[in-house]
């Protein structure tokens, strides 16, 4: 049958073997990339998830250099008793002090997740260092860690002890993560992923640089650096994407407290972005104020908290931040009996001129 | 950045179909260099090459619902598409000129001198092979490149082709015919050898300096 392929590949056989150059193949899949990021059908979930559901699947990275994030100062004079909306929109004004300027974004994070055990529960935590490059010719780079897990909150230990003192533990799936995960007590090697890693709704990832997730889409780092600056245009700007991109696992409020505090945290936009993602929170009516907050590395901030209604029973959203720089400590994720679900950290996040260690 | 263990993985219909960025990563790492080849026998000239790599990825990120939901690996459908964008470069050039626009700048000539006058041999070579081709109608052309420069078999080229297996069967004996009676089967150094093919299209890239 195939005869006549093989008479013709004798007739004239195939005259050149021409592979792409490597670096060809690299720089134009990373055009194709770039070029279908911007018209993705369905966003990733991976936003919502990130602060919903922190388990153990390896989301995305976080960030920072020049300085480390440090709690409040302490100051001399009484605290005066302020709203949650005094304190974000003191906040708002403060962040525009910051550098928006620098080659490279970096965010230094800690996620903690919480899962129960037999009688226990316990939080495993991984680290996270993403430099994120403003210009594509500049290389990105980025590590990630398991840092361990340990039986936790009250009376944890003693049951754990029961259990046997396992030092593996086992996360079952669910409809969002489908396979188990193992969790080990001892932390794991750091892996050097070069690129961020995307991870996609049915499992799915790759690694693709310079690419944030918004309003529930993959977005480049060119629009990134395009948002609008101020809440309204900002807040406009990202209803647009959730009426383009319906989910109706949550509510259009919720995706908006989601990628505010994402704004704010660890996306690489300018202090006006973030000083407008800081009063769009703050023009939201239903948050609470807790004035001297610690997180989990014992930081102290301001914390806001913002009631949501995710689909995994995470019920609120607690922001611990620095009014006066504007900085992020940690955004914790808090079910309805008040237990902590989740938490990432900021060890670190903003814009530097320092290049990324090497390897 | 090594990808080791990525290389060999293939995105599913439905993933390219759902429009997953993944997928089209794993189609690009797994296919790239296949289209490649085929671009550069098809025009004998690696810049057009280049352009047709990217446009064919990106037509079929814009065509990924016409992939039909059953069948096996996406490298028929890949090369189906290659050879429409062959066919008509210009049309989708236009249809992608922005993207186009912003592709990589390309080095005009290879780094090392070795490597350039192994692919002056090879154009050579390459002309010599056209310029047989040349006496083939188009379609005939195309199946040629297709199942025996690149592999396809019958069917896998009929997908590709979006025409019937019989069509392609007769394509391919009336390609041999043709071929038999213009080439020494036995070609050392070759009837056609020598000059390169002076006229080869850059229609991508024209297009491409007009928006520069």
């Amino acid at each position: 049958m195939n005869e006549d392929i093989e008479e013709l590949a004798r007739l004239l056989p195939a005259p050149v073997e021409a592979d792409l150059a490597p670096d060809r193949h690299r720089l134009l899949k990373e055009h194709m990339m770039q070029e279908i990021q911007e018209t993705v059908p369905t966003g990733p979930r991976r936003r919502v998830l990130k602060w919903a559901f922190a388990g153990a699947v390896p989301v995305m990275a976080a960030a920072t250099a020049l300085v480390l994030i440090g709690g409040q100062p302490t100051t001399t004079t009484p605290p005066e008793p302020k709203s949650p909306r005094e304190v974000l929109l003191a906040a708002a004004t403060n962040v525009r002090k910051t550098t928006s300027t620098g080659r490279y974004f970096v965010t230094k994070t800690e996620t903690g997740y919480v899962f129960p055990a037999r009688g226990y529960d316990v939080l495993g935590r991984r680290y996270t260092e993403d430099w994120e490059p403003r210009s594509a010719q500049d290389r990105p780079w980025g590590v990630m860690q398991h840092l361990g897990a340990a039986p936790f909150g009250p009376g944890s230990e003693a049951a754990w002890h029961v259990d046997g003192s396992p030092t593996v533990w086992t996360i079952p799936g669910d409809n969002k993560n489908p396979e188990a995960t193992t969790v080990t007590a001892a932390a794991g090697p750091r892996t050097n992923f070069g690129r961020v890693m995307v991870q996609y709704k049915n499992g799915g990832s790759t690694n693709v640089a310079r690419t944030f997730v918004l309003g529930g889409k993959v977005m480049s780092a060119e629009t990134m650096a395009a948002l609008p600056t101020d809440a309204a245009g900002l807040r406009a700007w990202l209803t647009e994407r959730y009426n383009a991109d319906p989910d109706p696992s949550i509510s259009h409020r919720d995706r908006l407290i989601d990628d505010a505090l994402h704004l704010i945290a660890d996306l690489p936009v300018t202090a006006q972005v973030r000083s407008a993602a800081y009063r769009m929170l703050a023009e939201l009516d239903t948050s609470q104020l807790l004035p001297n907050a610690t997180d989990q590395h014992g930081r102290t901030g301001s914390a806001v908290t913002f009631p949501v209604k995710y689909e995994d029973g995470v019920t609120t959203l607690r922001v611990i931040f620095n009014e006066h720089s504007g900085d992020v400590l940690s955004i914790e994720q808090l079910t309805a009996a008040g237990k902590l679900r989740g938490y990432t950290l900021m060890v670190s996040s903003g814009w530097t001129d320092e290049q990324p260690p090497a390897g | 950045m090594l990808r080791t263990g990525l290389k060999v993985e293939l995105p599913t219909r439905d993933q390219l179909r759902d429009g997953e960025p993944a997928a089209f990563d794993l189609l690009f790492d797994a296919f790239a260099n296949t289209v490649h080849r085929h671009a550069v026998r098809m025009t004998g000239d690696w810049a057009v090459a280049e352009d047709i790599v990217s446009l064919t990825f990106l037509e079929a990120w814009r065509l990924r619902q016409r992939l039909l939901p059953e069948g096996g690996s996406p490298l028929p459908w890949l090369l189906g598409i290659a050879t429409n964008v062959q066919r008509n470069t210009a049309r989708a050039a236009r249809r992608h000129h922005d993207a186009l626009r912003r592709l990589p700048v390309q080095q005009s000539v290879p780094d090392f001198a070795d490597e350039l006058v192994d692919r002056m041999h090879d154009a050579t070579r390459l002309a010599a092979a056209q310029r047989a081709l040349g006496r083939l109608r188009r379609a005939e052309r195309e199946v040629f490149f297709l199942c025996v420069w690149s592999g396809l078999d019958y069917a896998a080229a009929a997908e590709a082709l979006g025409v019937p297996v019989g069509t392609v069967r007769s394509r391919l004996s009336r390609a041999r015919d043709k071929l038999r009676k213009i080439v020494d089967p036995d070609p050392e150094p070759g009837p056609f050898g020598g000059q390169l093919d002076g006229g080869r299209t850059s229609a991508a890239r024209s297009i491409q300096e007009k928006h520069r």
